[in-house]
């Protein structure tokens, strides 16, 4: 075949581009350590690997809320251990207040004023806060104390059962928070109790509020039991001369308990052996304009709130005054309490159970996700990176040939008649 | 001679230098391109006869010509054509493929980080910091998203660009073909080498930047054509092509051919070389890449910004979006382009994207027929018609397909009009963020669920979850439609450990029923009860007809009871059996509801020993049952004693006659003594008739103790909702049927749960405590019975205004095995607005309540029966023996599935109501969800409330960070659809596999082009050292030539020195 002049050169310059352009990509495989370097060069690869980073980053940041969870675990063990420290001394306490026979009028003030020091400790444990200044232990509601009030009129848990759950894997999901409702207000109490609250619709401006009473004689309640009491404002003219006046009923028959009382703020009311006190102004009921009067709910509940048992335990102490009739209320009431603090106590160590089942959880998952890390960066390794004793000889080969190209033209091109003539 | 001699020599040094002068064109031009080498051709000059024969007189140069071979020229443009197509098509895509797998330019960076901030604000709600990255990610992730957009803008200007600079070479190069034309047709006579080869040069290149068609005229002219025969030169003609406007997108080139009157587009016959490349390029890949980034940035916002608007923010408002709304009016305008050559009209349509989740990447066609009549959208990827009908001619109207919505405000389409639809096209472009501040990021649900302290079991609710805002209309659900409260707030109120309500806990006091209701709902311990429905399209028919419960105009049902006397049977004769003491009568019984149990009994008396009334009741019912009469004789306790009476056991309307005695009723002559009847029975049947109609002798039956529920055809129709076909089931409702009965045949249908169950208040302080009093529900006794006097547990009725005789019937209905087996219960209450006390009663399962009372006549005072609405139906007593009835039928809520519908037959169903009224079947979709587990005990309640300072619930966070694997992209099917980052994936493989791809075959066609051009060089090109030879060989002929010419001078010297 004929070779042309032009062609011999244009040979060896096509074939010395190509066998630079090959020696770039292998030295730019190398610099980088990549064997791929966009997705044209392996597209298959290159989804791989795509799928495998974003798996990766998503590892990454599962680690990072496993972290979170476990923050927030600790914090809520640490604040429950010492809750349960608080209530084994306080049980303790019980312990000793049982002992009516000898016991006198001061040394139980002196166990009443301990207690109310211990129940201020504990108000202030239940109302601990994490590093985002979050009450712990009030639910959703992690912006005001899980527990408001005062050791004299009572406190009330005032979160929600909300819990914050994390997600440390694609489909797991782990409760980094428990309520207090679940832990300190969802006591099984030894006997039956109440728990009150305004109707939310109440008309009366500021609302009027209700105590968080308590029972007055049990066995009356107990007869009672489980039903609930509402109580309803009705319209003044009920009673001549017209005054604030209510009716009580059972809330879920409708019967009336006590019909048209007199309303006096910050009155003790005593039905079915219970006892509240609702403060305030109520808006009455107004029959012409169609108005409903303000409510009072009286629930019933088998239930109580440890810091109510120990207000209640360090009242029947401090009411003491050596009658037998305060002995007969404080020996009840320090076996309620016993009672009460072991179910507490209980209680917690549920929990912390469940906390450290939790963290176990935690400790697998991340576990899990370190050996998918390990794989999917041996995987990756597999795909992507380079092959260095491959490329290191690959490059040799390239440059081999480069340089035979090169010499190869040298050589042809000298070979040449006019240089002869 | 030498003159012949010199002559020859000078033809070959003519020819030699000819030659030579060829061979140094040639090596002048070793390096012109497209030069094709010239061969000399040398012939020999015809000889001269002689004597001796021909003698040569030299040669001359006959030709001077071009090496070629058209065949392998026309290869190389034609490999040319595809290489620079394929060149520029792959450096196109390589850039398009860097800059999306890029980590910097690339959209998988930016969906990540965005995600971690959400799942790092989840993590900690309350973080203000960690909330502001997620605002800080998005904004982010819209830059990655604009950013990218206006690289790929750039890419596009860059194909535009080139397609100008491609256009303009073409006409240079066209009109230089046009000029060499013109210059070689003026030649005659050898060929123009140098012009052949300069127009097949231009030729060449114009084959770079399209694929042409070459043919040649007569005179060494040729004709270039492109595409399906669309001359750029013909001889010396040229046409000129210009870059014009596509007529949809002003943006967009199209090739125009410029002739003197008319433009027009070619875009079409344009193939191959680089413009064909571009166009690929930009037709292929450009479009299709900005409509899956933009179908990307339009998912994502409009899911974050559902979820947002389902989510509350650290403010307790409901979230706003974070991304601007993907239907912004601007947006949705952009995104349909009207052809150029449309009518006037200018119609107002807006693409509104309904759907995210169905969007195709494909752009669309509406197009209108050619009498303004019909419009027609077709989906260009698969050139689908997808939606097509007679133009609407109210406004707005809408067209939905794919998940657009395609709606038109105003009028004006013209005949022909054509519109382009590119849903997705913009979307990159116009993604954007709204500039939420860090609080106003929704990471909590509006709801949160509580259990009662209060409550008695051990069953807790979920934390609740958001299902969505909209029903399957597309209405807004009104739950969460105000803000700062739940519209209403809920209550769960178990009304039995199996059965609960749920009810508007607007007032906590008094919780009210829902519209529609959801009432005793089901309830199954020890598994997970979800507690709503999560059927966006479910729907709820109550069943509210004329007949259901108690209708108004309901009476009670008496029996009729026939008392002829109020004298006792005296048993004067006892012995009956021998025929002279025999005798007979006629107890007729009429009136009775279509004549069921009418007819003539005969009644003979004709026993042995009747002494007693026990023995007299004997001998007459044995005959009445014989005969097959059911009425039955009694006694009745009057206040003058007791007495002989007839009553039918059945209750509602009859009457009972008795008439036609007979003295001798074996016919044997004998007749029984007169009177004979009177003593035995206590009245006078000899001669006379006694009869309870018009209650002359007694009372006459009345009322009817049925639900009188009606027969009726009840048909589900279940649309399917790809086809749009209707398929419908039907059931018949028998007579008098019980709603449990209806609803289980209901029930079995597909898309139907029908629930059934029963409410009654009974109010029986007016009953007087005496027998024979008897109040039973379903056929089982109420009160107490001491052998045949009221138990003394029994309390008075008049005690307490009723209290506790309502305490005392609700413990018998509630402690009878039989009625709880029924799912009966009841409670005894107070109705403050009646000062009344009642018995509520309730069954789960739906049968009918019957209610018989049995009382004295006077003084036995009533009892008042109602399903719990206005009617009353008092039942009163009749007497020993005969009681009064009342039923109360059952109700029914049917749900229906999404597309299932329940029509009636006759419209106006005594069931269910006015089926084609609008709000037959409400809306059952709430768009929450909540489940139960555990075991409740009756009266344990759960709310669902308002979610009010919840900072650190993180549900709707968690939801957002479901979002990341969540399949949302992709059309209908489960199976193609795809998370944010999978589709962007896929994108980018689906552009590394053509870039690959496009770089192979590149090389191929660049290997392809080497070895023709090779070819081609090898047959035409200069070879120097063939040159080199022909230098040495034609300088060899000269030098020869002159040495001939140097011989002739020395002949000719020696000839003349010879002289």
């Amino acid at each position: 075949m004929r070779i042309s002049t032009l062609h011999l050169y244009n040979l060896a310059n096509n074939s010395m581009a190509d066998a630079n352009s090959a020696i770039n990509k292998t030295q730019e495989q190398l610099s980088t350590g990549k064997r791929v370097l966009s997705a044209a060069d392996d597209p298959v690869a290159a989804t791989k690997i795509q799928q495998l980073t974003d798996n990766l980053a998503l590892v990454d940041q599962y680690s990072k809320n496993i972290s979170t969870a476990e923050n927030n675990l600790t914090a809520e063990e640490t604040a429950l251990k010492s809750v349960t420290n608080l209530v084994q001394r306080i049980k303790e306490l019980a312990v000793q207040a049982g002992n009516t026979a000898s016991l006198s009028t001061s040394e139980y003030s002196a166990l009443a004023t301990e207690v109310d020091s211990r129940l201020n400790e504990l108000v202030g444990l239940t109302n601990t806060r994490n590093a985002n200044g979050d009450y712990i232990f009030a639910g959703y509601k992690s912006q005001s104390p899980a527990f408001s009030g005062d050791s004299v009129n009572g406190y009330q848990y005032m979160g929600d059962e909300g819990a914050i759950n994390i997600k440390v894997d694609d489909n797991t999901f782990v409760k980094a928070s428990d309520s207090g409702k679940g832990i300190f207000v969802d006591i099984p109490n030894a006997e039956n109790t109440i728990i009150t609250s305004a109707n939310p619709n109440n008309r009366s401006a500021p609302s009027i509020t209700v105590s968080i009473g308590n029972i007055v004689d049990q066995q009356a309640y107990d007869d009672f039991y489980p039903e609930d009491m509402v109580i309803t404002f009705n319209d003044d003219s009920n009673l001549t001369p017209a005054a604030r006046n209510f009716t009580v009923t059972e809330k879920s028959t409708g019967k009336v308990i006590a019909e048209n009382q007199p309303y006096a703020a910050g009155e003790a009311l005593e039905f079915n052996g219970t006892s509240i006190t609702i403060t305030g102004n109520p808006a009455s009921a107004d029959t012409g304009l169609g108005l409903a009067g303000d409510q009072i709910f009286v629930d019933s509940t088998a239930k109580q709130d440890v810091l109510t048992t120990l207000m209640r335990f360090r009242d029947a102490m401090q009411d003491f005054d050596g009658s037998p009739e305060a002995r007969e209320r404080v020996s009840s009431t320090v076996a309620v309490t016993l009672d009460n603090l072991s179910t507490v106590h209980d209680s917690i160590s549920n929990t912390v159970t469940e906390i450290g089942a939790r963290m176990n959880t935690l400790d697998n998952t991340r576990e899990q996700h370190l050996d998918t890390e390990l794989v999917s960066n041996i995987i990756l390794a597999d795909i992507r990176d380079l092959d260095y004793a491959e490329a290191a000889s690959r490059l040799s080969a390239q440059t081999l040939i480069l340089q035979a190209t090169q010499a190869t033209f040298l050589r042809i091109s000298e070979l040449n008649l006019f240089s002869r003539l | 001679m030498t003159g012949d001699i010199l002559g020859v020599s000078i033809s070959g040094l003519r020819v030699s230098q000819n030659a030579l002068r060829t061979v140094g064109h040639n090596i002048a031009n070793a390096n012109t391109p497209g030069y094709s080498r010239q061969a000399t051709e040398i012939n020999s000059v015809g000889g001269t006869q002689t004597g001796a024969g021909f003698l040569g007189s030299g040669s001359y140069t006959s030709n001077i010509e071009r090496v070629v071979n058209n065949f392998v020229i026309g290869q190389v443009r034609q490999d040319t054509t595809l290489h620079s197509e394929l060149n520029v098509y792959n450096q196109n895509i390589s850039q398009l493929n860097d800059l999306l797998a890029s980590e910097s330019s690339g959209l998988s960076k930016g969906i990540q980080s965005f995600f971690s901030a959400v799942q790092t604000a989840s993590d900690s709600p309350t973080s203000l910091s960690s909330r502001q990255l997620v605002v800080s990610e998005a904004s982010n992730l819209v830059d990655r998203f604009n950013t990218l957009a206006t690289r790929i803008d750039a890419l596009e200007e860059g194909v535009v660009q080139g397609v100008r600079v491609a256009v303009s070479n073409v006409n240079n190069l066209t009109s230089e073909i046009a000029l060499l034309n013109n210059k070689i047709a003026g030649f005659s006579g050898g060929s123009p080498n140098d012009l052949l080869d300069q127009r097949d040069n231009a030729l060449l290149e114009l084959s770079a930047f399209i694929s042409v068609s070459v043919s040649t005229q007569g005179d060494n002219q040729i004709n270039v054509t492109v595409g399906n025969g669309i001359p750029l030169v013909l001889g010396s003609q040229q046409t000129n092509i210009a870059v014009g406007q596509n007529e949809f997108n002003p943006e967009k080139p199209e090739i125009m051919l410029v002739n003197s009157n008319i433009t027009q587009s070619i875009t079409q016959a344009f193939s191959g070389g680089e413009i064909g490349g571009l166009f690929d390029f930009q037709n292929t890949v450009i479009d299709s890449t900005y409509n899956e980034i933009g179908r990307i940035a339009t998912s994502i916002a409009d899911n974050f910004n559902q979820l947002q608007a389902q989510g509350i923010t650290l403010d307790n408002g409901y979230g706003s979006n974070i991304f601007t709304d993907i239907n912004d009016a601007t947006v949705a305008g952009e995104r349909i382009l009207a052809n150029v050559n449309n009518g006037p009209g200018n119609p107002e349509i807006l693409v509104n994207i309904n759907d995210s989740g169905q969007l195709t990447n494909s752009d669309y066609r509406l197009t209108i027929d050619d009498n303004a009549g019909v419009y027609q959208i077709t989906r260009l990827s698969d050139d689908t018609d997808v939606a097509s009908n007679i133009i609407p001619s109210t406004f707005p109207a809408t067209i939905s397909f794919d998940g657009i919505d395609v709606v038109i405000n105003s009028s004006g389409f013209a005949a022909g009009d054509q519109f382009l639809i590119q849903p997705n096209k913009t979307a990159a472009q116009s993604f954007s963020t709204t500039g939420l501040k860090a609080a106003d990021i929704a990471l909590a649900f509006p709801f949160e669920t509580q259990s009662h302290l209060g409550n008695l079991g051990t069953a807790s609710i979920s934390a609740g979850d958001m299902l969505g805002l909209q029903d399957a209309s597309g209405q807004a659900l009104p739950l969460f439609s105000q803000s700062g409260q739940m519209s209403p707030p809920l209550i769960v109120k178990f009304t039995s450990p199996t059965t609960y309500d749920i009810l508007d806990n607007s007032d906590p006091g008094n919780p009210v029923a829902l519209t529609p209701p959801m009432r005793n709902q089901s309830y199954v311990p020890g598994s997970q009860n979800a507690l709503f429905s999560t059927d966006n399209g479910e729907t709820l028919v109550a069943s509210a007809g004329a007949n259901i419960g108690l209708p108004v105009g309901s009476i009670q049902a008496t029996q009729a009871a026939l008392k002829p006397s109020a004298t006792p049977p005296i048993f004067a004769a006892v012995d009956f059996s021998s025929t002279a003491n025999q005798f007979s009568f006629d107890v007729v019984v009429s009136n009775t509801l279509a004549g069921a149990s009418d007819g003539t009994f005969s009644v003979t008396i004709e026993t042995a020993s009747i002494t007693n009334n026990t023995e007299l009741l004997a001998a007459i019912n044995n005959d009445l049952n014989l005969s097959g009469s059911n009425v039955r004789a009694y006694i009745t306790d009057t206040p003058q004693g007791e007495a002989l009476a007839f009553a039918s056991p059945d209750h509602g309307v009859g009457d009972i006659v008795i008439q036609n005695y007979n003295a001798d009723p074996d016919g044997a002559l004998d007749n029984a003594p007169a009177g004979q009847a009177n003593t035995l029975l206590g009245f006078d049947v000899e001669g006379t008739t006694f009869t309870t109609v018009a209650n002359v002798n007694g009372t006459s039956g009345i009322g009817s103790a049925t639900n009188n529920y009606p027969v009726e055809t009840l048909t589900i129709i279940t649309t399917d909702s790809t086809t749009g076909s209707t398929s419908s089931q039907n059931i018949f409702s028998s007579a008098d049927a019980s709603a449990r009965t209806t609803a289980s045949q209901l029930s079995n249908l597909t898309g139907v749960n029908a629930n059934a169950f029963n409410v009654m208040e009974l109010r029986g302080s007016a009953l007087t405590l005496t027998e024979p009093l008897q109040l039973s529900l379903n056929g089982e006794s109420l009160i107490d019975y001491d052998a045949a006097v009221i138990a003394s547990s029994v309390p008075s009725p008049a005690l307490n205004s009723g209290e506790d005789f309502n305490d005392y019937l609700a413990d018998e209905i509630n402690n009878n095995a039989n009625l709880q087996a029924l799912g009966i219960t009841a409670i005894s209450a107070y109705d403050a607005v009646s000062d009344e006390f009642y018995v509520k009663i309730n069954s789960t399962l739906g049968d009918d309540f019957t209610v018989e009372l049995t009382a004295a006549a006077t003084g036995g005072g009533s009892v008042s029966v109602n399903d719990g609405s206005a009617t009353d139906v008092s039942l009163s007593g009749s007497g020993t023996s005969t009681s009064s009835q009342v039923v109360v039928g059952g109700r029914i809520d049917v749900s229906l599935s999404d597309n299932v519908s329940l029509s009636t037959n006759p419209e106006t169903s005594l069931l269910f109501g006015d089926s084609s009224a609008a709000g037959f079947a409400q809306t059952a979709y709430m768009g929450i969800q909540a489940s139960i587990s555990g075991s409740p005990e009756t009266g344990d309640y759960f709310t669902l409330n308002f979610n009010t300072n919840a900072d650190s619930d993180n549900r709707n966070g968690i939801a957002m960070s479901g979002m990341q694997q969540a399949a949302t992209i992709g059309g209908n099917s489960q199976n193609t659809q795809q998370s944010f980052q999978q589709n962007y994936n896929t994108l980018i493989e689906s552009i590394g596999i053509s870039a690959n791809s496009s770089h192979n075959n590149t090389e191929a066609a660049a290997n392809v082009l080497e070895q023709t051009t090779s070819l081609r060089n090898s047959i035409s090109g200069v070879n120097l050292d063939e040159e080199a030879a022909d230098l040495i060989r034609y300088e060899q002929l000269y030098s020869a030539n002159a040495q001939v010419i140097t011989v002739a001078r020395e002949l000719f010297d020696r000839l003349m020195n010879s002289f």
